[in-house]
């Protein structure tokens, strides 16, 4: 029997995410490998993909901001209950099976929400780095702002940087566990099964409707 | 270790450079911590839903 396919993620949200896991990746290789010992003429991809990646957010923050539903993303009562109820269950303190998410889980939704000030942290201070490096449209201006003021721009960078190794490596992770491996399909083509669905969320607070 | 990269501007005085490299490490530790420790408590310790 053929089972349904019901659409989870959009084309236009599918290359969202691929246009940015792979800026960021490059942003990532660009970064450390020099440091690490690898050099090689890096500044050029490092500003080029950064700007790829600032157009990404862009694009993401207008599609998300007013052609999607914000609310799949809010963090809701629900989700605490379902914490406290997959708390206990873990701890062999209850044996009710937790309630199943919406959309996106609680821990979908945390690391969503984490990588988001990341980014932007990391984007805004790599934008105004940009003054300091020659471009095609303007000539370095190193003194636009206090050696101090620099100081802590570059810090700032460096973290949220660095913060990004640990999150790609947990998202990575976790989008390729076996019992996650659907959520890394529908993110390459788009749908899930219905069987997918109902084993996996609550139809109660995820309605879908579109086929593929 | 150190947290802060420093370096001397033009007139001797030591100014912020960023973040020290040494922390790369530490991040990426991080990293396969979680990796390691949820994977180890999925497979040993994690209640096990039986499908029916």
């Amino acid at each position: 029997m053929v089972e349904d396919k019901l659409l989870r993620h959009t084309l236009a949200d599918r290359i969202f995410h691929w246009v940015m896991a792979s800026a960021v990746l490059v942003l990532l290789g660009t970064a450390f490998f020099p440091i690490l010992g690898l050099d090689f003429p890096w500044v050029a991809a490092h500003w080029i993909s950064g700007l790829v990646l600032t157009a990404a957010v862009l694009f993401h923050m207008v599609r998300a901001l007013f052609f999607q539903d914000l609310r799949t993303m809010w963090i809701s009562l629900e989700d605490l209950r379902n914490l406290i109820d997959l708390t206990r269950w873990n701890f062999r303190l209850s044996s009710a099976i937790p309630g199943k998410p919406g959309k996106y889980s609680l821990a979908q939704k945390l690391i969503h929400h984490v990588m988001t000030l990341i980014v932007l942290l990391v984007v805004v201070t790599g934008l105004i780095m940009l003054v300091k490096i020659d471009t095609p449209w303007w000539e370095r201006n190193p003194y636009l702002f206090e050696e101090s003021s620099w100081g802590f721009i570059y810090v700032v960078h460096d973290f949220t940087a660095m913060c990004l190794i640990t999150l790609v490596m947990v998202h990575v992770y976790f989008s390729v566990r076996p019992e996650k491996l659907f959520f890394f399909r529908s993110m390459l083509l788009g749908w899930i099964t219905r069987k997918e669905y109902l084993e996996h969320h609550d139809p109660q607070r995820w309605k879908i409707s579109d086929k593929v | 270790m150190e947290f802060f990269r420093f370096t001397r501007n033009v007139w001797g005085q030591e100014v912020l450079q960023g973040m020290s490299w040494d922390l790369i490490g530490i991040f990426f530790g991080l990293g396969l911590a979680c990796i390691v420790v949820h994977a180890l408590y999925r497979f040993f310790l994690a209640p096990k839903l039986i499908k029916r």
